[in-house]
């Protein structure tokens, strides 16, 4: 079993599940909140008092998350940070041979990404709940205190909490490197082959390890 | 909202006595134009019926008076029938005009609720159902029927492509009068869409990866 059997809980802890969560994917993305902020910055840097004060109009989109923040930390912060869970689209595939190496892959090999079984029962194992690392956001602790039954979902048993304390350990300390670097000029043809790499990405990929 | 239908005064005796005039002339009328290809049954033909008053039937009829007052009395009848008849057209036109905004909110709204309770959008695009109440006369959107989409969108009770952008650029100049309400919830409508779309546009991605990742 990857999550306890329980229906409420009483404290916050790492790996705990929420829904309906506040995300606010494009707070200041747009160019016009852009432009704004950046105009009003510039002011300030030179010295020039805002006109007016900044504002921009909101618009949070609920989201499901699993909590990163370490046991301890969770009474001292006001924000919360969560990693978003998505539903993947693509389906693992439906032989057992087949998908319990999808399912392993993601887990063992993945950085940005993190399996998560269905919490309920009856849901389609081949269709994942996946943890994204890459798509991270804050939420004011009282928002999910003050409700917590609104919000909680799940939470992981010991052994899967410790997995995916090492998950989020391995992504936020993972070290990029090129590949190429290591292989020799025969095994970097390989490489592009079995990496389906266009000409073009290939020779610039190259020339950054030539530079 | 209460429908009110003011009816003219109507001489009974009148009525009676110049009813088979009436039925005759009616008779004549469908001898000379077909009701079923001239859409009788629908409001726009029933504006004939005002003209009707003064138009070339009435010749055959008062050719053969019963009475000195027989002309008068029938014309006054006409001119109450047609008097009558304009009324409730105008007032079922005015009132589908008002009436109907708000059963296409209704609509929308259900379909929103259907959606939840059954995780199943029955309609396939905003697109179809939006043609029909357009043939049906739908005029005028409220501002909460746009706000009702924005927020579908928004909690993920629709796909923002379930609303195309040619709806779009139709929604924003749909009412006649545009006023401030309407224009912000159309903002916020854009807005929505547009963050929505982003969003996808980024599920997608990570699908591609994430099948990538377990494809290999």
């Amino acid at each position: 079993m990857a999550y306890l059997s329980i229906k409420k809980i009483s404290l916050i802890e790492q790996g705990d599940i929420f829904k309906n969560l506040p995300i606010f994917p494009h707070f200041i993305n747009d160019d016009e909140k852009i432009q704004i902020w950046n105009e009003n910055i510039s002011r300030i840097i030179n010295n020039n008092l805002p006109s007016e004060p900044i504002s921009f109009e909101i618009f949070p989109i609920p989201s499901m998350g699993i909590l990163l923040n370490q046991d301890c930390d969770i009474e001292k912060t006001r924000y919360l940070v969560f990693a978003e869970i998505r539903k993947g689209k693509d389906k693992l595939n439906l032989k057992p041979l087949k998908s319990f190496k999808q399912k392993i892959k993601i887990i063992r090999d993945e950085t940005r990404f993190h399996y998560l079984p269905p919490w309920n029962s009856g849901e389609n194992e081949n269709n994942p709940w996946v943890v994204d690392f890459l798509s991270i956001f804050l939420v004011p602790i009282n928002l999910i205190k003050n409700n917590m039954d609104q919000y909680f979902v799940a939470r992981l048993t010991p052994e899967f909490k410790i997995i995916f304390k090492d998950k989020i350990s391995r992504f936020f300390t993972r070290l990029p490197f090129e590949d190429l670097i290591f292989l020799n000029s025969k095994e970097r043809l390989a490489y592009k082959k079995d990496k389906k790499l266009s000409d073009e990405e290939y020779e610039t990929r190259i020339k950054e390890i030539n530079s | 909202m209460a429908l009110t239908i003011s009816v003219p005064f109507i001489d009974y005796n009148s009525l009676r006595k110049f009813s088979n005039a009436v039925i005759k002339d009616i008779n004549h009328i469908s001898e000379n134009q077909s009701f079923s290809s001239s859409g009788l049954s629908t409001f726009p033909e029933l504006n004939i019926m005002p003209n009707y008053v003064n138009n070339g039937h009435l010749d055959e009829i008062t050719s053969s008076p019963q009475d000195d007052n027989f002309e008068d009395i029938f014309k006054s009848f006409l001119e109450y029938l047609g008097e009558y008849l304009k009324q409730i057209y105008n007032t079922l036109k005015n009132g589908w005009n008002e009436i109907f905004p708000s059963l296409f909110d209704i609509l929308i709204k259900y379909l929103l609720n259907y959606t939840i309770e059954e995780k199943l959008l029955p309609v396939s695009s905003f697109e179809e159902i939006f043609q029909y109440a357009k043939i049906f006369g739908l005029k005028y959107i409220s501002y909460k029927t746009i706000n009702r989409l924005a927020a579908g969108i928004q909690y993920n009770i629709i796909n923002y492509n379930w609303i195309t952008e040619k709806n779009l650029e139709e929604l924003k100049e749909f009412n006649h009068e545009v006023d401030e309400k309407y224009q912000n919830a159309f903002k916020n409508l854009v807005n929505l869409w547009n963050i929505s779309k982003n969003e996808k546009e980024f599920a997608e991605k990570m699908n591609q990866e994430l099948n990538q990742i377990i494809e290999t």
